[in-house]
């Protein structure tokens, strides 16, 4: 079921007023409420994997509370490996299984006497998965170092794992932040009517408006890059560029933004990147809540920047290549991992050898840095969207050769959705806010929450296609 | 007031101080507001949304130089209301549209309208628009329904289903009542009419973008409905028969088992309850056909399934009789296509089928 889907307003029509007319009774009936309707959401895209989120709340529930009961170290330590590695493993198999499969094939179809295509499974990966395990593992994770007391209630933590405005795209919220909430009684007040209302038709607005109708330019051009080149690449890869920043913001907005009509507050997972002026920063804005989970269940566990420089190089390197292969099962993720690493290193470097600037920069020469940086992760999102390392070469060959009719088909539309995500990311910079409307007088409010409903309903490339990051 | 929580430094490097929106400051910032506040501002968007979707349910009305087809449906919808007594009700798709002339009716055969719209809408808007002229004008004397064979076997799209002019709540009744859905789809289906019929600028968005420019539009040109409801229709191309005859003739070859969907099945079985109930007769008809089509070995294993098919659900109803054995057979000059004749010829099929009908038997009355 798709946030932006007519089916998802029919569960909305549904749920609210069921929703509301429980919350305030009593913790445990608006709970059951809410873990039913996670799973028909879920279920939705296909019930056989409702019982996979199921078996991983469950276990992981079960897996928490044995390490709280327990004091015996190895015995902690054996419940932990056992809980991560079965929540790992799941991911593996679900994800990565005919990725490593295929690959290590082709390394040595010369040495093999039969095709690996025999070993693969048919695996479907279920939407979400992704992010529920990370989710579960940090709540483990959480327990086991003493961060966090475990919660008793199974039905409150299977609304943690489940609860749907997050589930199949994050935000990856930390037991730690959701969970006390899953498990109080929470007064809605108005404003977070309004706050959740706004936020909804923003992320709605950068969906529908403006990723949707990027979309189709990126699409051409990644599909006939052979037959354009020049100014072609860069048109096709900024549509990309501001298709995945609309699409997956919008999404976290959407989530956000449904989390607090219920009375929940869900983190922010953007924070303008494209305002960023270097790596470092970049990761502090874009899918905050996934570099948060990197840094605090990777990299910090790895050593991060504690045991000398060449290691704290190493690691970032490690955590960035397996990030990127957290998005998919396919090398140019890998690829788009490593260049963000590399990013982050060449940062470190360069930081280091300057003592590391502490005042911030202003005027032209963090303009500079900003745009520099958005030119390399640009160039990321190429490698990201590519869909092969052959294709990835094919386009960057083609830079050299001319510019065709698609640049001046697509640059009016595409400088229109530019100009929409930098007056977007201006106004949120200027105030502040990231729910900067909210502070509009109220006949402005009006005026605009009108407009954007009237705007989506009519200029909306299409209700209902999918989220980029659902694949993931 | 609620605030997201800050953001921490990311795996490596020094974190840099914050500049003028650094991600540490950014944060969301939502005044208190109290419930009177809040319901002002939502209720007064909701009305501003309501005015802009009333502004552009009167903008994008259906039109011939966006949609001919959904203009033609609107046109017989309106044809129907009207109450024009009527001895004979012609029902059916664009080959009954352009080839019978109800001003060409012989006069001892009494009083004639052409309710036929087109294809799109397959033998369920013959029921709809009959139910409709009974309502208002009083039940016929007898009805014909004439559609192209293949309209029988065509299945129902919900594009296709929002070109009748059914208001929200009557499309999604009408929706529940359609064959050939499960219930949740039949639920779908209601939903989704609902929705694009309240929201002409969610419905009718295709329409609104090109009359506002921002979408191409459509190159059209005008052809007039009679005030009886006949189109005539135009040739367009010398080749156009032949052509067309080839694309059917493909289409057998291809598809060579023929198979009557529910709709048609249920249109029928509606239309003869209809018809005991009022009292009229209900005559099945094929419609016009180019003969260098209908001599085709493939495409007439094809056409005699449609025949015996359709036979068979007409035998269910006591009002309905099948004039399926006579065939309305002509030569490529007298067509625009395989199955729609030239204007000039409609008179006299138009008097030729009244004849055929007089003799007919007539079991209901």
């Amino acid at each position: 079921m798709l946030f932006n889907s007519l089916s998802f307003l029919a569960f909305c029509l549904v749920f609210f007023p069921l929703y509301y007319s429980v919350h305030q009774r009593s913790v445990r009936a608006r709970n059951v409420l809410l873990l039913i309707a996670s799973y028909i959401f879920y279920g939705a895209w296909d019930w056989r994997f409702l019982s996979l989120i199921a078996f991983t709340s469950a276990w992981d529930y079960a897996a928490a509370l044995a390490l709280h009961r327990s004091r015996r170290p190895e015995i902690r330590k054996a419940i932990l490996v056992t809980s991560v590695g079965l929540s790992l493993g799941i991911l593996a198999v679900f994800k990565y299984f005919n990725f490593f499969i295929e690959s290590f094939g082709a390394l040595l179809s010369p040495l093999l006497p039969i095709a690996v295509d025999n070993w693969t499974l048919r695996i479907i990966l279920p939407v979400g998965l992704s992010f529920y395990t990370f989710q579960s593992i940090s709540y483990v994770v959480d327990v086991y170092r003493g961060d966090l007391e475990p919660t008793t209630s199974l039905l409150d933590y299977a609304v943690y794992v489940a609860l749907f405005p997050q589930l199949v795209a994050g935000p990856i919220e930390r037991a730690t932040h959701l969970l006390p909430q899953v498990a109080e009684r929470r007064r809605i007040t108005a404003t977070d009517i309004e706050a959740g209302v706004a936020l909804v038709l923003m992320g709605l607005a950068k969906k529908i408006l403006i990723a949707d109708n990027a979309s189709p330019i990126a699409d051409h051009f990644f599909q006939h890059h052979a037959q354009l080149g020049g100014a072609d690449a860069l048109i096709g890869s900024l549509a990309f560029y501001v298709q995945i920043y609309a699409d997956f913001s919008g999404y976290s907005d959407i989530a956000r933004g449904l989390a607090r009509l219920m009375g929940f507050d869900l983190m922010i997972n953007f924070k303008l990147p494209y305002l960023a002026s270097n790596p470092s920063e970049f990761w502090q804005r874009w899918h905050i809540s996934l570099s948060q989970w990197l840094r605090d269940y990777l990299y910090i566990p790895l050593g991060g920047n504690r045991r000398g420089w060449g290691r704290t190089l190493l690691n970032l390197m490690v955590t960035m290549t397996l990030g990127g292969l957290w998005h998919g099962a396919a090398w140019n993720f890998v690829l788009w991992g490593v260049f963000h690493g590399a990013l982050l290193c060449a940062y470190h470097v360069v930081t280091r050898a300057h003592a590391a600037p502490a005042r911030p920069q202003h005027g032209v020469m963090r303009a500079v840095h900003v745009i520099a940086l958005n030119g390399a992760v640009l160039f990321g999102w190429m490698l990201f969207r590519a869909e092969s390392l052959p294709q990835i070469a094919q386009i960057v060959r083609g830079l050299t050769s001319a510019t065709t009719a698609f640049t001046s088909a697509h640059g009016p539309t595409l400088a229109l959705l530019l100009g929409a995500t930098w007056l977007h990311d201006c106004l949120a910079c200027r105030t502040r806010n990231m729910t900067f409307p909210l502070q509009w007088p109220a006949p402005w409010r009006a005026i605009a929450y009108a407009t954007v409903v009237a705007l989506m309903l009519l200029v909306g490339n299409d209700i209902g296609a999918q989220f980029i990051y659902f694949q993931f | 007031m609620r605030a997201g929580k800050a953001a921490s430094a990311p795996p490596g490097a020094p974190i840099r101080k914050n500049t003028r929106c650094g991600p540490a400051v950014l944060q969301d910032v939502a005044p208190i507001r109290d419930w009177r506040q809040v319901t002002i501002v939502l209720t007064a968007s909701a009305l501003l949304l309501a005015l802009l979707n009333l502004a552009a349910a009167r903008f994008a009305q259906p039109s011939e130089r966006w949609n001919r087809g959904e203009f033609i449906i609107d046109t017989k919808w309106r044809l129907a209301s009207a109450g024009t007594p009527a001895d004979l009700v012609f029902l059916g798709d664009s080959t009954c549209l352009v080839s019978l002339d109800p001003a060409h009716l012989p006069a001892d055969a009494g009083l004639a309208v052409n309710l036929c719209t087109v294809g799109d809408v397959l033998p369920l808007a013959d029921l709809y628009l009959l139910e409709r002229h009974v309502r208002h004008a009083g039940a016929p004397r007898a009805i014909v329904v004439m559609h192209a064979y293949d309209i029988y076997s065509r299945q129902l799209s919900l594009e296709n289903f929002m070109l009748l002019p059914f208001g929200p709540f009557e499309a999604a009744r009408r929706a529940a009542t359609l064959p050939g859905f499960l219930p949740h789809q039949q639920i779908a289906f209601g939903v989704r009419s609902v929705f694009e019929k309240l929201f002409p600028l969610y419905g009718r968005r295709a329409q609104l973008r090109a009359e506002l420019g921002v979408a191409p539009r459509r190159q059209y040109r005008h052809v007039p409905i009679s005030a009886l409801g006949y189109m005539p229709t135009v040739k367009t191309s010398a080749t156009e028969v032949e052509d067309d005859a080839v694309f059917h003739r493909r289409s057998a070859q291809q598809h060579p088992d023929y198979q009557l969907t529910s709709y048609g099945q249920y249109t029928i079985d509606r239309l003869g309850r209809l018809a005991e109930h009022e009292g009229f007769t209900v005559y099945l008809v094929p419609s016009p056909l180019y003969r260098g089509l209908r001599e085709d070995p493939a495409f007439g294993l094809i056409y005699q399934q449609y025949l015996t098919q359709l036979k068979a659900v007409a035998a269910a109803r006591p009002c309905v009789v099948p004039m399926l054995d006579q065939e309305w057979l002509f030569d490529a000059s007298e067509m625009q296509n395989a199955d729609h004749i030239l204007p000039e010829h409609a008179p006299a099929f138009t008097a030729r089928l009244a004849a055929a009908i007089a003799a007919a038997p007539t079991p209901c009355r």
